[in-house]
């Protein structure tokens, strides 16, 4: 790609950084910048967009008393069952369980420290 | 470390980034491309049965820590690399080596460093940077995909270095020991480089380099007939395109960024064949950006041939891929 040719197309996705990309002048590279690429932006805004939907049907099982906040604090702060189990140290099926309001009231204090530390934030719906 | 006037380099990718700054602290003056070539960290991998958050795992380069290892030992230099089994001795540990004027690099999480924009912040445990200095309860921060050095409070950094779950860095912190005794005899370096990098673009195995990009556009080609969602379609041609540019930065999944060495190559090796490879990787490269803009084409407006016309496409980006790696591989011998 020559230097002139980089897309500088203002992503939202960037807030207002600049992305280093090496391209051609006169055929030797060197350094420039892009300010952003509309089909990288599309693909970008297109998996938040599904994970903030994702997090809005959560919310809504949970205000309808379907799901725990657990459920709902787990798309909000990106998770998935995978990565949730890995970085609390609990296995996917007990975090499904976790998932159902009467057993989550249940819930000792040491595994509620295990989430509150995996969300960064005290267990309840937080929705700013 | 000279507080003031840090010499903070912008660069393409975090690790090969935080290497070349790292180097160029202590005299070695190798950037971003020929510490990313010197690596041989450029690879595909395609690896279905491991899932992100619920897309299979595609990556452009090499597993993290394998950049700064690869380079160190090819350079002959001693790294002192550390992690620690609570979060408090790993902050004591930095601020000693801060002390001691070090340059200390990190492997953090991107969720938790707080100057992140919100729809990059996802979690992945393995981002890196430097640490050049602290000032009361902040760390001076230069994160190489910024533009400008940064600053992070002691809490967030803590955080981020101690964040688990995959790859996990357990607040891993390394800084350079020692300086080489001899300066890097580069060509033969590069030469060793380019050929294990051609090994592992041509390895003999279904999800990896050359063969693993096949697989994808198989994977791609079967989009047209599978049960799966419309949804799930579009989605999954937005994960190869993000994790080609979006994650694999420096362009075009590295190749842009491999041209590069290849050009440096060409003139410090005296090979002219580097050259050309150069300007071949850069075609290829030019390729694999209109192959996302296709993608991205066909989740704007799916039709049921386009899954068809981006595999082949995909197809002869392997098929040049191939023929440059074998052309790379004999050159270099």
């Amino acid at each position: 790609m020559e230097i002139d040719d980089i897309p500088q197309d203002n992503s939202k996705t960037y807030h207002g950084h600049q992305k280093v990309i090496y391209a051609t002048q006169n055929g030797q590279y060197q350094t420039a910048t892009s300010s952003g690429w509309q089909d990288e932006a599309f693909a970008t805004e297109q998996a938040v967009a599904e994970l903030d939907a994702q997090t809005e049907n959560a919310l809504q099982a949970v205000k309808n008393g379907e799901k725990s906040v657990i459920y709902y604090l787990m798309y909000k702060y990106r998770y998935d069952e995978t990565s949730l189990a890995q970085t609390t140290g609990l296995w996917k099926w007990q975090i499904r369980r976790h998932f159902r309001p009467e057993i989550f009231a249940k819930l000792p204090e040491k595994t509620l420290a295990k989430y509150r530390e995996a969300f960064g934030c005290k267990l309840e719906i937080n929705d700013e | 470390m000279n507080k003031a006037n840090f010499p903070h380099q912008h660069t393409a990718h975090c690790e090969s980034g935080v290497m070349s700054t790292m180097l160029k602290a202590q005299g070695i003056e190798l950037n971003e491309a020929m510490v990313f070539g010197l690596a041989h960290a450029l690879t595909f991998v395609y690896l279905p049965i491991i899932k992100i958050s619920g897309m299979p795992l595609i990556s452009y380069r090499m597993p993290p820590r394998s950049i700064i290892k690869n380079v160190c030992k090819a350079l002959g230099i001693k790294l002192k690399i550390q992690k620690f089994s609570t979060a408090l001795l790993g902050q004591q540990a930095l601020d000693q080596a801060l002390a001691e004027q070090k340059l200390v690099g990190l492997q953090t999480s991107v969720f938790w460093l707080p100057y992140f924009p919100p729809e990059m912040r996802f979690h992945f445990n393995a981002h890196n940077l430097l640490v050049y200095g602290k000032q009361q309860h902040e760390y001076l921060i230069s994160d190489p995909v910024f533009e400008s050095v940064q600053r992070c409070n002691e809490d967030d950094l803590q955080k981020a270095r101690f964040a688990k779950g995959a790859l996990a860095s357990k607040g891993l912190m390394y800084y350079l020991d020692s300086k080489p005794e001899q300066p890097p005899e580069l060509a033969t370096l590069i030469h060793q480089a380019i050929r294990k990098n051609a090994k592992q673009m041509l390895a003999p195995l279904f999800f990896v380099g050359v063969k693993g990009i096949c697989s994808v556009a198989k994977s791609i080609e079967k989009l047209a007939t599978s049960k799966k969602s419309e949804k799930y379609k579009k989605l999954y041609l937005g994960h190869i395109v993000r994790m080609q540019e979006e994650i694999g930065t420096g362009g075009a999944g590295f190749r842009y960024l491999y041209a590069y060495f290849l050009e440096q190559a060409a003139d410090i090796c005296q090979q002219p064949a580097y050259q050309q490879a150069s300007e071949q990787m850069t075609a290829i490269g030019d390729q694999w950006r209109q192959f996302a803009s296709l993608c991205v084409k066909q989740c704007r407006k799916p039709t049921e041939q386009g899954y068809g016309e981006i595999a082949v496409f995909l197809r002869k980006i392997a098929e040049q891929e191939e023929l440059l790696w074998r052309s790379l591989k004999n050159v270099s011998n």
